[in-house]
């Protein structure tokens, strides 16, 4: 292609040549023949030197114009055309995006305009580079630097994604722990009423309306006058309520059974309950208190039931018991004729199945009692040793048969402690006939009366068959018997013990034991402490 | 020496009967409270009497207060001898002037006899 621009250039060059050749040569010739007229040339001679002129002016043409076409041909190229085709070369490399590329191979001063634009060319593909490089740092700076925003910006939208899911969980919970409450609250068994300061129903369940007999307009009542409450058949005063304490202290406060407080109902109707409040406290202050409550009709029932019994049982069961005994007794005493030593021994077994049978039923009376918080205490003066002696002496049919040495030894002359006799007597005796029960014929008994700064020790010791150290942890257990307890005695009812235990803690007492006792000159049997504040 | 003896259970009251026989007293007996006071009343020569406290229709407290209300047995010696122990009725028993107070199952019949002859 730049071939053909040179070629171009050439033949219009040569064509310009050619046609200044000849308008010159035409004029020359001319001229020339002009100047041979004007001299007195012939005209033969004229013309044969124009026509020589015009021969030698078109071999001129012929020879000499492609002659000097080639050489400014190739002058042409060389001063132009290649350098410009260079150019051109390394401008599509640079363009290529070569930009290291060198058009010029020469360092030095430039040659020439052409020299000039190629060295032009380098330095414009030096800056470009140079701006490239800066322009790609730039854009790898400012990438990472996006790559980085977006990281961020991604953990930033899966940290909220995550809060997100967790807020959503949390107020799934919250409305599971919401719903269940609520269905606690409104299906719970017990009344539940929650009432303000001003003794104003806040919430009350659907146990509460049921048993009250109201509906949700008690809400914002009060509860004095929705549910007054009354002891017996006496209405008690606003201070003496239960919520009322509570406002007052702070603290819960408790109806039982045994209090015999009832909700007293605007149709008449009348049901007794047992009750808890307690306080709510906000920063400190009561602001309300909450009412469990529960009907206790059948509970009522049961423990009067169960108080009948006692009754009944006390009756029924020991007025034909002692007529058993009081008839062995006639018997054995001749009253309805002598007897023989068989008829004698048969009646010993009646009298004994007889006083167990009683001593079996006292201990389980004196537990209901014990167990339901009825067992009276009415202490009085008790002096200790004549009081053992007086015990001893009725427990002879036990301790006399076996022949068992008893020795009572105590500190002080006289004791003496401030206890209920009864309950007294059914300790020391359960702890003797036991005593008695696991010793051998001519065994011995040591009773102990100690002043203990405070408290008298009062202790039976034997030398019996003492307590398995395996079973030592349940020796207190109700109805529990030792293994070589059971062998020895099978009679007995592993009550005593247990009841030993309740009826000392009536007094706050102790009661502990030591297997085997310590004695002068053997360890054997059993000792049982128990304690009497003084 | 004439003694009443209330107790609403009969082998009961024949066996102690027996023993304060044997003992030469003079016993009457009876099942019923009311039938007591009829007895008192005709029998003024009784000055002691044995008495039950759980029985049939009026029970031994209310026949012991009625007593303690006529002039003619305010001081007239009673022994309760019952089945229950209760601490209640015992002290109000006391009250009522009682002579004494025993547990039926607590006491062979012959100590029984012999602490309520000591009162006697």
């Amino acid at each position: 292609m730049n071939n053909s621009i040179a070629t171009k250039i050439i033949f219009n060059l040569a064509a310009i040549i050619s046609l200044a050749l000849f308008v010159g040569g035409s004029v020359l010739i001319k001229f020339h023949k002009d100047i041979l007229i004007k001299s007195g040339i012939t005209g033969d001679l004229t013309e044969k030197i124009v026509g020589q002129n015009i021969i030698l002016l078109t071999v001129i043409l012929v020879f000499l114009i492609p002659a000097l076409m080639v050489m400014i041909y190739f002058s042409l190229k060389k001063i132009v055309i290649n350098p410009i085709e260079k150019l051109r070369q390394g401008t599509e490399i640079i363009a290529g995006g070569n930009l290291d590329y060198k058009i010029r191979t020469e360092s030095g001063e430039t040659k020439n305009e052409i020299d000039r634009l190629a060295y032009f060319f380098d330095e414009m593909a030096g800056k470009l580079k140079k701006n490239y490089a800066e322009i790609e740092k730039e854009i790898k700076d400012k990438t990472e630097e996006l790559v980085q925003k977006i990281e961020k910006l991604e953990k930033t939208e899966l940290a909220l994604y995550n809060i997100l899911e967790d807020v959503k969980e949390s107020e799934k919970i919250i409305k599971e722990e919401r719903d269940l409450f609520n269905a606690v609250i409104f299906s719970m068994g017990e009344g539940l009423i929650v009432v303000d300061k001003n003794y104003k129903i806040i919430l009350i369940n659907e146990t509460a309306k049921n048993k009250l007999e109201v509906s949700e307009e008690a809400v914002g009542k009060d509860i004095r006058e929705v549910a007054p409450v009354v002891k017996g058949n006496q209405k008690i005063a606003d201070e003496e309520m239960p919520v009322s304490k509570t406002f007052k202290t702070g603290k819960p406060a408790t109806v039982w059974l045994d209090d015999n407080f009832y909700y007293q109902l605007s149709s008449g109707k009348k049901f007794p309950i047992t009750l808890i409040d307690a306080p709510l406290i906000k920063d400190g202050d009561i602001v309300a208190a909450v009412i469990i409550f529960r009907d206790v009709t059948d509970e009522k029932k049961l423990n009067e039931a169960k108080n009948n019994f006692i009754s009944i049982a006390s009756h029924q069961l020991r007025t034909p018991l002692t007529a058993i005994r009081w008839y062995s007794e006639l018997l054995e005493a001749g009253d309805a004729g002598k007897l023989n030593e068989k008829q004698k021994d048969f009646l010993k077994e009646i009298y004994g199945g007889a006083l167990r049978l009683t001593e079996t039923l006292n201990m389980l009376l004196a537990l209901a009692r014990v167990e339901s918080g009825k067992m009276k205490f009415s202490p009085e003066k008790i002096d200790l040793i004549k009081f053992t002696e007086e015990i001893l002496k009725d427990l002879e049919p036990f301790s006399k048969p076996k022949k068992i040495k008893i020795n009572l030894k105590s500190e002080k002359s006289t004791p003496v402690v401030q206890l209920d006799k009864l309950i007294l007597t059914q300790v020391i005796s359960n702890l003797l006939t036991n005593a008695f029960r696991y010793i051998k014929e001519n065994g011995k008994i040591e009773i102990g009366i100690v002043d203990k700064s405070g408290e008298i020790v009062y202790s039976v010791k034997d030398n019996g068959i003492g307590i398995p150290e395996d079973q030592k942890n349940r020796i207190f257990e109700r109805f529990f018997r030792a293994e070589n307890a059971l062998l020895k005695a099978p009679d007995g009812n592993g009550l005593g013990l247990y009841l030993v235990k309740n009826l000392v803690e009536l007094w706050k007492g102790k009661v502990w034991f030591e297997s085997p006792a310590v004695w002068e000159k053997e360890k054997k049997g059993t000792v049982f402490y128990f304690t009497i504040p003084v | 020496m004439k003694i009443l003896v209330i107790e609403d259970e009969k082998s009961l009251a024949e066996a102690i009967k027996l023993k304060l026989s044997n003992k030469g007293f003079e016993v009457l007996t009876t099942a019923l409270a009311e039938e007591g006071l009829e007895i008192l009343k005709n029998n003024d020569d009784i000055n002691f009497i044995w008495l039950d406290l759980r029985l049939p229709k009026m029970n031994g407290m209310d026949f012991l207060k009625i007593l303690r209300e006529d002039s003619q047995f305010k001081n007239t010696k009673v022994v309760i001898v019952s089945v229950s122990g209760d601490d209640e009725i015992k002290g109000k028993a006391h009250i009522l002037g009682v002579s004494d107070y025993l547990v039926k199952s607590e006491f062979k019949l012959d100590d029984i006899i012999e602490r309520v002859v000591k009162k006697i």
